[in-house]
């Protein structure tokens, strides 16, 4: 089993150096060999689940290089997996319009290696390599449309990603200089006898860094333009996956597995949590481009996760790490659905469409599964996390938390109203009466993505047993990672 | 004594790059910050990452006098900017009382060299946030690229490949710059409608 951790990064990183050769004689064949890639790697986290007990980490080194599994990883790959795989399906149709499809492979397939490079690592110089892998694609992807825009908003992403690399590179220096290693479960045991100061900075450096990345509250100022003007599948990724393995997953396995959680981290974290919950939806409420909406939405969902793992305890993190696997589902969902209606209508702004349920019932479907997830509308997914994170809020006696959390999902029910009553239903506009639905590949990555949502609510006592519960214990385990994983290697 | 020599020099050329009205100094003061990391890299026995960040001065040279320098920048960058540099001088006074703290905690009575990087990366802050010119923000992020390899260094890192990812970010970076001020038409960040937010 442990030979699959390399091959999770290897596989892209090989595919994404012939896409392009293989792509200049069979397009189709590209098209499907990205597809199957994906698949696979979707298919490698879903048989690490099936025949490895998670309750113990699987470490595999090479050349001092060291890979490190545990169930906080393995939620992050199965997530990154799935999204993935339909990003992939629904490109091949999508992606036609871009031209250079051959050069969209190549920067996907690096962006996937480096996201998986980023949760496997068990090192820090490692993970910040990884990190800069999956950012340099990402920037490029962003500007993939070489339109004043995309460029714009690329740089724009690029200064701030480049600056938070910077905290997080100096925070890496200085563990380095106090530890005396890169390696994430020496580090744990070592940072226990540092002078706390030094601590303090690494820890604030690494908050600033990976709350860049991430997009919480006030840091956030990139996302919206990025994710606006991306590719649809691109926006899907990085609202999906990109900002959770770089900035969630990075600050959960570095404040509590490395330095231990503390009760001032603990509140800083919630604070910016609500207050990205609260300034994300109003934010959106007011905007009139649908990606835009989303990537304000992507802003307060971001907040519910880091107000779940801020709350530090059991059911907190539970409902956290839940809610940071349904977002990626019901997000991406919705960009492939802002995508296939730009791609079939030619714009974004919510005024101009209407109707759209009659002309396009699978994107209108789709949509109406993915905004109820969001909303936190039961049977969906997003309800269960929704509801453990406000009763973890309550549960810990920060009622106040709660009563936000709830006037925050109350304002995203109202947002995405707007979006299925000026889009999908209300007057049909005449000049939409030709609209068709979206290729067969775009319409089977939203069904497919749309049944997830579902199956996940409706299966939710499962899903937190098998895939949420180890991620949780691996969490819980604080510091104690160090020992365990050290154990593990040897 | 030399190590701090050295990181003065770096100092000089980082700060004459962010405040020289001529693009064309600019890249060579950015080349002489890159090859006195790499000296002190060499010097204090991290090879590789030594070597790496030499090749990254010469790629520095050729993409920024390839992609950048043909773009001419509007007259006014020219003139004082009083404000910025006001909260920049309280910003850097700041860093400087923290990183002392720092550099004490990590190695008592030698705290010269990590103060001396904190001001090096300090000086590529000032660029990004302050400037308004697209050129000055990309040597902004040179020098801070620069100066956190010093800092890796400082703190005992030697067979990283850090500086690889450095100067494919400065690579790309420079690229999509300069094609951002071709769509425009001026390197000037206000005139940039998604840039106001």
């Amino acid at each position: 089993m442990r030979i699959l951790l390399p091959l999770l990064i290897a596989l892209p990183v090989v595919w994404a150096a012939l896409a392009a050769v293989v792509y200049r004689f069979n397009r189709r064949a590209a098209d499907l060999i990205t597809a199957l890639v994906t698949l696979i790697t979707c298919g490698f986290a879903i048989a690490l689940y099936l025949f490895h007990p998670l309750n113990y980490p699987i470490v595999f080194r090479l050349f001092g290089i060291s890979l490190v599994l545990d169930g906080l990883s393995h939620l992050l790959i199965l997530t990154a997996g799935i999204v993935a795989l339909f990003v992939a399906i629904y490109s091949i149709s999508y992606m036609e319009k871009y031209g250079r499809k051959d050069l969209f492979y190549v920067l996907f397939m690096l962006m996937l290696a480096g996201i998986y490079g980023v949760v496997l690592s068990g090192d820090l110089i490692v993970m910040f390599i990884f990190l800069e892998m999956a950012a340099l694609s990402a920037y490029a992807l962003v500007a993939f449309g070489l339109e004043s825009q995309p460029l714009e908003a690329s740089f724009k992403y690029f200064i701030m990603g480049e600056a938070a690399s910077a905290f997080i590179l100096i925070a890496i220096g200085l563990v380095h200089a106090a530890a005396g290693t890169f390696d994430l479960a020496e580090a744990a045991l070592r940072l226990q006898m540092t002078a706390p100061f030094i601590k303090a900075v690494a820890l604030g450096l690494f908050l600033t860094g990976f709350g860049m990345k991430s997009a919480l509250f006030p840091l956030h100022a990139w996302l919206p333009d990025a994710h606006t003007a991306a590719p649809s599948p691109i926006s899907a990724m990085l609202s999906g996956v990109l900002i959770k393995a770089l900035g969630i997953y990075a600050i959960v396995r570095v404040l509590f597995n490395v330095f231990g959680m503390t009760s001032q981290i603990s509140s800083i974290l919630m604070i910016l949590g609500i207050i990205s919950i609260l300034v994300g939806v109003l934010l959106a409420l007011g905007q009139w481009d649908f990606k835009r909406l989303l990537a304000y939405h992507s802003v307060s969902q971001i907040g519910y996760i880091a107000l779940g793992v801020g709350l530090a305890t059991p059911l907190g993190i539970m409902g956290g790490l839940y809610h940071l696997f349904n977002h990626a589902i019901f997000k991406s969902l919705l960009f492939l659905n802002a995508g296939s209606v730009e791609s079939q209508i030619g714009t974004r702004d919510l005024k101009e469409m209407g109707g759209l349920s009659r002309k396009m019932p699978v994107t209108s479907a789709t949509s109406l599964v993915a905004s109820l997830s969001i909303a936190g509308i039961p049977p969906f997914n997003g309800f269960w996390s929704k509801l453990f994170i406000i009763l973890a809020c309550v549960q810990a006696g920060k009622i106040w938390l709660a009563l936000f959390a709830v006037i925050g999902s109350i304002l995203t029910l109202a947002s995405f109203l707007k979006v299925q009553r000026y889009a999908f239903f209300g007057q049909a506009k005449e000049t939409l009466s030709e609209i068709k639905e979206s290729p067969v590949p775009m319409t089977i990555a939203m069904v497919s993505l749309a049944l997830i949502c579902l199956a996940i609510g409706l299966l939710s006592p499962f899903v937190i047993n098998y895939l949420i519960n180890p991620a949780v214990g691996a969490v819980a385990n604080g510091v104690g990672y160090g020992r365990i994983v050290l154990g593990a290697s040897k | 004594m030399i190590t701090i020599i050295l990181f003065l020099i770096m100092i000089a050329a980082a700060v004459y790059a962010v405040e020289t009205g001529e693009f064309r100094n600019a890249v060579y003061s950015l080349a002489l910050l890159g090859l006195g990391v790499s000296v002190y890299q060499l010097t204090a026995g991290a090879f590789l990452p030594g070597a790496l960040q030499l090749i990254s001065v010469f790629v520095l040279i050729y993409v920024l006098n390839r992609t950048l320098l043909p773009k001419a920048s509007p007259r006014e960058f020219a003139e004082g900017e009083y404000f910025s540099r006001a909260v920049f001088l309280i910003f850097m006074i700041l860093s400087v009382i923290l990183a002392c703290g720092v550099s004490d905690a990590i190695a008592p009575n030698s705290y010269s060299p990590y103060l001396l990087s904190f001001v090096l990366i300090l000086t590529g802050f000032f660029s990004v946030a302050f400037k308004k010119d697209i050129k000055k923000i990309v040597a902004g992020i040179v020098i801070i690229e620069y100066a956190v390899e010093a800092f890796l260094t400082l703190s005992g890192e030697r067979q990283g490949i850090t500086p690889l990812i450095g100067i494919l970010a400065i690579v790309l970076l420079a690229v999509i710059a300069a094609r951002l001020s071709d769509r425009l038409g001026t390197t000037d960040v206000t005139k940039i409608r998604e840039l106001r937010g």
